[in-house]
C-alpha cells in the first residue's frame, strides 16, 4: 500500500482542500528561521553554564570564614 | 568539529523534533522549550553521537525527545489536573497556547479544534508529516513503527480531520444535490 492508495480514500478535491488548509496552517505554526536561530543560540548560552562554568565560579569564591560585620563593629559593640 | 556536527543535526532534525513535540503537547511554546532541552541533551552527549552510525542518530534523537515529553507530562500532570478542575475542561488537549492560537487566527479555528480532537498518536504522526515535512519512512524510522502503518495512520488522521471540519459533508451534500 503506497501513499497513492491512501490518498484515494478521500475524494481528490477533499484531499486538495485538506492539503491546502494544512499547508497554510503549518506555515503559521512552524518555527520561523529567527525563532530557530534564537533557540539554537540559547543552547550555547545554557550549555556554557555547565560543570566547568560552575567550577570556575566556585573556584573564584573564597569560602573561608569571613567577618561580615568587620572588626570595627565588634570592637565598638563588644559586650 | 563537534559544533559543526551539532549544527548539522540541529538543521536536519529540529523542525521534525518540533513537529513531534507540538503533536504531543499541542503547545507551540512548550514544544519550543522542550526542543531546546532535547538539543541541550544532545550537545551534552555529543561524544556518543560522534561514535554513532548516521542511520541510528534519528531514532536516538527521537528516543530522547520521547523521554523529554514523558518528563514534561510527569512534572506538569498535577498542575494540569488543577487547571482542568478550575476550567472544567474535559479535553486535556485544549487549553494553554492552543486556545491562544485559536483566538489569534480565526481562519484556523475549526482546523485546530479538529486536530486537537484527534487521538494523540494520530495527531503526532500527522503533524510530523505536515509541520516536520517528514515522509512515512522517516516517521517510521523515528518512532520505530513500520512505514506502512504510518501511512495508514496518516490516512486515518486525514479522514477524521476531513470529517471533523465538514469537508466530507460538503462533498456528500454536493453529491446528493447533483442526484436530485
Amino acid at each position: 500500500m503506497n501513499d497513492e492508495f491512501f490518498e484515494k480514500l478521500l475524494p481528490v478535491h477533499v484531499n486538495r482542500q485538506l492539503d491546502e488548509l494544512l499547508g497554510n496552517w503549518a506555515e503559521h505554526v512552524r518555527l520561523s528561521p529567527v525563532e530557530q536561530d534564537d533557540l539554537y543560540n540559547q543552547i550555547f548560552v545554557i550549555k556554557d553554564l555547565d560543570y566547568d562554568w560552575w567550577h570556575q565560579l566556585f573556584a573564584s569564591i573564597s569560602f573561608k570564614n569571613t567577618n561580615v560585620y568587620g572588626n570595627s563593629w565588634f570592637g565598638k559593640n563588644a559586650v | 568539529m563537534r559544533k559543526d556536527l551539532f549544527h548539522e543535526l540541529y538543521v536536519r532534525y529540529s523542525s521534525q523534533v518540533f513537529a513531534y513535540l507540538f503533536g504531543r503537547t499541542s503547545s507551540k511554546d512548550v514544544a519550543a522549550d522542550l526542543l531546546q532541552d532535547v538539543f541541550l541533551r544532545i550537545w551534552n552527549r555529543m561524544e556518543a553521537v560522534e561514535q554513532m552510525p548516521d542511520d541510528q542518530r534519528m531514532y536516538w534523537i527521537f528516543s530522547i525527545t520521547s523521554n523529554k515529553v514523558k518528563d514534561y507530562y510527569r512534572k506538569t500532570s498535577n498542575q494540569k489536573k488543577a487547571e482542568e478542575n478550575i476550567r472544567g475542561i474535559n479535553n486535556p488537549i485544549l487549553g494553554g497556547d492552543l486556545s491562544q492560537l485559536l483566538e489569534k487566527r480565526e481562519q484556523f479555528r475549526d482546523l485546530e479544534s479538529a486536530i486537537s480532537s484527534l487521538p494523540e498518536e494520530l495527531r503526532c504522526i500527522l503533524l510530523m508529516k505536515v509541520i516536520g515535512e517528514m515522509n512515512s519512512s522517516q516517521i517510521g524510522a523515528a518512532l520505530n513503527i513500520p512505514a506502512g502503518t504510518i501511512r495508514y495512520k496518516i490516512a486515518r488522521a486525514r479522514q477524521l480531520l476531513a470529517q471533523n471540519i465538514g469537508l466530507l459533508e460538503t462533498e456528500a451534500a454536493g453529491r446528493s444535490s447533483t442526484h436530485e
